[in-house]
């Protein structure tokens, strides 16, 4: 062995265990997203009436993003969609807490409101230690009279786009982001939908999506989007709507976690 | 992301020195603002005028400051948002949790009871 072949040698075995660690690393890691992915639901109950898609895609490995439903029967169903701040490791943990006390205690509460209510409650504490917050929009859809029920804790309002009418109506009500106060009350309202609306629940990860220069997506480009593929299943306007803000960022991969639910009523 | 301290009447002035308010620098502010209040400090101004953006890790930053205020019985208070910030603090409800003013002049003479 050559002086410099014993060299390199011994750098090699000075770099062998960090090599080792990070592959360990990368390997649980694999293993904690395709956990989170198995915990979000790839595809919708069926609901009489309603045809709905959704997806989410992490920023990284994994991601503070959840969307969830609870079927009730044949033609009702519970939505809820949340972010929680940062996009890490620490956002994916408490993003699993989120659902397991959502599917604890959903069908406890009568309405939107004192879901949120309780969720906020439930979760405050490790919430205040974990230095963390939610965003979450809870919605209860009944198909058969085609009432929307909903409240918002401080998450991006769900755009409603009326079937045969150009703009759009955002779903907010009074609220506050999860995490922050105790004894927070959520507004409940409620709204009729007609057949071919299109409902569209989603992240800021889409909203917030960059261009070169800084600019952002925003509420209107997501609005032209789903008005462009309004006709399309709900699956080809979540197609639509991810192409046109890869389009506008200039890039493949994401700057935050992005979910999106699409509901379309027949 | 920099950050100056200053004492100014009524309050200690923290501003903040740079653009983007996130997850890359959310961490060092809520640092910034702990050592503040556990260096004695009763009432903080978080001047944000140079950011322009800010996104939910940035917002609990200030979130986790604002626990910190209320812990040492102290105040946390908000100034010089521009519009996309602002419009954060909108959607988020959090406009009513941090008293939050146009300058930071007008912070000062308020929180200094003038």
């Amino acid at each position: 062995m050559t002086k410099k072949g014993n060299t390199l040698r011994s750098k090699r075995e000075g770099i062998d265990p960090y090599l080792t660690k990070v592959d360990e690393y990368m390997r649980e890691m694999a293993t904690a997203r395709k956990i989170q992915q198995y915990l979000l639901p790839d595809v919708p109950p069926d609901l009489r009436g309603v045809r709905m898609a959704c997806c989410s895609i992490p920023a990284h490995l994994v991601g503070g993003d959840y969307y969830d439903f609870f079927r009730w029967d044949d033609s009702s169903l519970d939505l809820v969609i949340a972010d929680v701040s940062g996009h890490n490791l620490g956002a994916a943990l408490i993003m699993v807490e989120t659902r397991s006390v959502l599917r604890a205690h959903a069908f406890r509460s009568g309405n939107a409101g004192d879901a949120l209510a309780v969720v906020n409650e439930l979760l405050y504490d490790d919430l205040t230690r974990t230095e963390l917050m939610i965003s979450m929009f809870y919605a209860k859809l009944c198909a058969e009279t085609r009432l929307l029920t909903y409240a918002n804790g401080g998450h991006n309002p769900p755009l409603l786009l009326r079937c045969g009418q150009e703009g759009y109506i955002e779903l907010d009500a009074d609220g506050m982001v999860l995490g922050v106060l105790k004894g927070v009350d959520f507004e409940e309202k409620n709204i009729l939908l007609k057949e071919g609306d299109v409902l569209t629940f989603y992240t800021d990860g889409i909203t917030e999506s960059q261009n070169e220069s800084g600019e952002m997506f925003g509420v209107e480009r997501l609005y032209q989007a789903v008005y462009a593929y309004r006709g399309a299943p709900p699956e080809g306007i979540i197609d639509g709507v991810l192409q046109r803000v890869h389009d506008f960022s200039g890039r493949m991969d994401l700057q935050d976690d992005v979910s999106l639910v699409i509901v379309k009523i027949d | 992301m920099q950050f100056e301290v200053t004492a100014g009447t009524g309050a200690t002035i923290l501003r903040l020195k740079g653009e983007r308010l996130d997850a890359h620098n959310s961490d060092a502010l809520k640092t910034r603002i702990k050592e503040i209040f556990d260096g004695g400090a009763k009432t903080v101004l978080v001047n944000l005028g140079e950011v322009r953006f800010i996104d939910s890790s940035g917002l609990g930053a200030l979130v986790s400051g604002f626990k910190n205020a209320v812990f040492h019985k102290g105040r946390l208070a908000l100034s010089s948002l521009q519009e996309q910030v602002r419009s954060m603090f909108d959607l988020t409800r959090l406009n009513r949790v941090f008293d939050i003013y146009v300058s930071e002049e007008e912070a000062l003479s308020a929180l200094s009871g003038k």
